[in-house]
């Protein structure tokens, strides 16, 4: 079957990121394909680089990334939503004058829509909520 | 086919009550992350429903050493089951 | 490319953060793409609904306002919790835009008849 994934909870503050990967990692073990896995709202955090995790915890971008490196699914950021939190690629970071760029590579900035067109190509779109 | 109700939140946030004021008989509903402290009887209790299958994530619950004390009522599941559980429900909604 | 039938469950109030002005572009690109749009206020959520709102000193995006841009981009199937209005004493002539009261029941069948299910 084929999935979406709608992460909506930030990093740290909500669990949702973290429980996104498990399922997404069952999901791609059992043989299931994920459309597209979109980050929205207070989610688009964990697509900061410049985050150190500590040393005793997993870090779930970093997690994430590695599934993404490995599965090839793709790791959605809203465009609106990451500049407004300063989650900003090297292009933005130019075209707004600011002072550095903060964008995880593994994670593709994208517009609003992706998340209504993996809506519309999966079976099954599960949302992971603040 | 069923509804999968995700729960999120302890009962005290209202999306338990919610889910359990719109949701169908047979409907499933899934605690997950600080959601299976809905799992436990004297939550359950007041919850005046037995037509739906409930299931708890067992990361979550294990995470939150609750293990012994989840209601038997409560199916305490793994991550492929809660892969199974979308696969034979649709839509699926998310209670906060 | 398949036209799902899409639900909006909005719990929340207006102007708590980003959240409810977020949910309410995300419909309005539902609507563009020529979805089968539903939205149902509940809970806090209703709140959205209110008429008057002025956030012009608050300087944040009027969602009052922005909720009447739903009929322009075809979202027409706008539904309201009829307890979750009386809970907070409020009517529809307390409202926006006229969204039709629902109650529980409705709700849930709402919710099975649609495929996808966002929460806010």
């Amino acid at each position: 079957m084929k999935f979406a994934l709608a992460v909506f909870g930030a990093p740290h503050s909500s669990q949702a990121s973290a429980s996104a990967l498990r399922f997404a990692e069952a999901a791609v073990a059992m043989g299931h394909e994920l459309v597209r896995v979109f980050f929205y709202h207070d989610a688009v955090y964990l697509a900061n680089e410049l985050t150190v995790a500590p040393q005793d915890e997993i870090d779930v971008a970093t997690s994430w990334a590695e599934f993404a490196s490995r599965t090839h699914v793709e790791l959605a950021v809203c465009i609106a939503a990451s500049l407004k939190r300063g989650i900003i690629d090297e292009n933005e970071s130019r075209r707004y004058s600011k002072a550095a760029s903060s964008l995880n590579p593994a994670f593709r900035v994208v517009g609003l829509g992706q998340l209504i067109e993996a809506s519309m190509a999966a079976d099954r779109v599960v949302t992971f909520a603040a | 086919m069923g509804t999968l109700h995700i729960v999120n939140k302890p009962a005290t946030r209202g999306g338990f009550a919610r889910c359990l004021a719109v949701a169908s008989a047979n409907d499933h509903v899934l605690f997950i992350e600080d959601g299976v402290y809905c799992a436990l009887p004297a939550v359950l209790a007041g919850a005046r429903r037995e037509d739906l299958l409930l299931h708890a994530l067992g990361t979550d619950v294990h995470a939150r050493g609750i293990d012994v004390l989840v209601s038997p009522q409560v199916e305490v599941i793994d991550e492929r089951r809660f892969v199974d559980l979308v696969v034979a429900c649709r839509p699926i909604v998310t209670w906060s | 490319m398949n036209k799902k039938r899409i639900l909006i469950l909005v719990r929340s109030p207006p102007y708590a953060g980003a959240t409810s002005y977020e949910t309410l572009e995300a419909v309005l690109v539902a609507g563009v793409f020529e979805q089968a749009v539903t939205v149902v206020f509940m809970d806090d959520g209703v709140f959205q609904l209110v008429r008057n709102q002025d956030t012009g000193e608050l300087g944040v995006r009027n969602v009052g306002k922005g909720l009447r841009a739903l009929d322009t981009y075809d979202v027409k199937e706008l539904y309201v919790d009829g307890a979750s209005l009386q809970q907070r004493g409020l009517t529809a002539a307390d409202l926006e835009v006229p969204a039709k009261p629902v109650d529980a029941v409705h709700i849930g069948n709402l919710i099975r008849l649609n495929d996808v299910v966002l929460t806010s």
